[in-house]
């Protein structure tokens, strides 16, 4: 990656992942763009320190965590209420997505889907980080660990109880609302 | 069948029930943080070109080779020529008939030795 021009595919071949990744991890297309483009300028400034091809997605993961932590604290310090994927229009979109599919059923599903990315946003940030590496990015044990620089054994602590939480706090929310647990999958 | 059969039945068959569900739930959340975002609209056009234009295309990294002094190899060198002509004068002078002029002569000659084969060997390391 010494060229430019070597560095512009770089960022054309990782950019869908660095996208969806600060996507799930922020909980908002707010700056998107911004953070992304300064994952890749943070990317270009450790080129040096870059020990092979084999570790630029890795790499990158820890860049994008940082990044997204970095948006937590700012969103904090600024007190201001997070915008959340389900505040942020594509409403129609989504329920136009399938339209051979009874509507109520999709109305279902979507209102379901919001309610995971709430409760996902109500994690701590590292449990966030880990179901969202694990089961989204379907990164294994290994390669979370790497990009975190944690022990294997932590990513598997926070994988379980995220995944615990998010099931119990699902359950509470649908029990406070009377709804049933999960759509109707048919 | 006795009542109490019946009721252990109907037992099973709601922790059966619950469990089935609890799994099914387990599944419809995994299934939503399994599923991948649509993000293809948020990703603007030339977005890598762009981010690449903000790069400096002359800030390639550069390595500079620090220099190493030469300063101990000048002083050995030195050395050896000064021990070199004393023992030679020590030599014209037949020093080494005494004890105690053989011993400064092997004296000198060892710290010859020694500075020699210390440069002969740092010489190869250092290429």
């Amino acid at each position: 990656m010494s060229t430019d021009l070597s560095f512009e595919q770089v960022v054309g071949e990782h950019q869908a992942m660095v996208f969806r990744t600060l996507y799930r991890l922020t909980g908002s297309r707010e700056h998107l763009e911004d953070l992304a483009q300064e994952v890749f300028l943070r990317l270009y400034k450790s080129l040096p320190n870059f020990r092979g091809e084999s570790l630029v997605t890795t790499y990158l993961y820890r860049i994008t965590v940082n990044v997204a932590q970095n948006e937590w604290k700012r969103r904090r310090r600024t007190d201001r209420p997070l915008v959340s994927i389900s505040e942020e229009g594509s409403a129609w979109e989504d329920r136009l997505e399938h339209p051979d599919r009874n509507a109520e059923q999709q109305m279902e599903e979507r209102e379901f889907r919001l309610r995971v990315e709430e409760q996902l946003q109500g994690l701590s940030g590292i449990e966030r980080t880990v179901l969202v590496l694990y089961h989204q990015e379907e990164r294994s044990y290994e390669q979370i660990a790497a990009a975190l620089g944690m022990p294997i054994g932590t990513i598997r602590t926070h994988l379980h109880r995220g995944r615990k939480k998010l099931r119990e706090r699902l359950q509470e929310q649908t029990e406070r609302e009377g709804r049933s647990p999960c759509p109707v999958m048919k | 069948m006795s009542g109490d059969e019946v009721r252990w039945d109907h037992d099973d068959e709601l922790m059966l029930a619950k469990e089935r569900k609890d799994r099914e739930f387990d599944a419809q959340i995994i299934g939503e943080l399994e599923r991948v975002p649509e993000i293809s609209a948020m990703i603007p056009v030339e977005f890598a070109a762009r981010v690449a234009a903000k790069v400096p295309a002359k800030s390639r990294p550069t390595f500079v080779r620090a220099r190493s002094t030469q300063y101990g190899r000048a002083a050995m060198g030195v050395s050896l020529v000064v021990l070199f002509v004393a023992l030679a004068v020590l030599a014209a002078r037949g020093v080494g008939s005494s004890m105690f002029g053989l011993a400064v002569e092997w004296t000198l000659g060892l710290q010859f030795l020694a500075i020699a084969v210390w440069m002969g060997s740092s010489r190869g390391r250092s290429h």
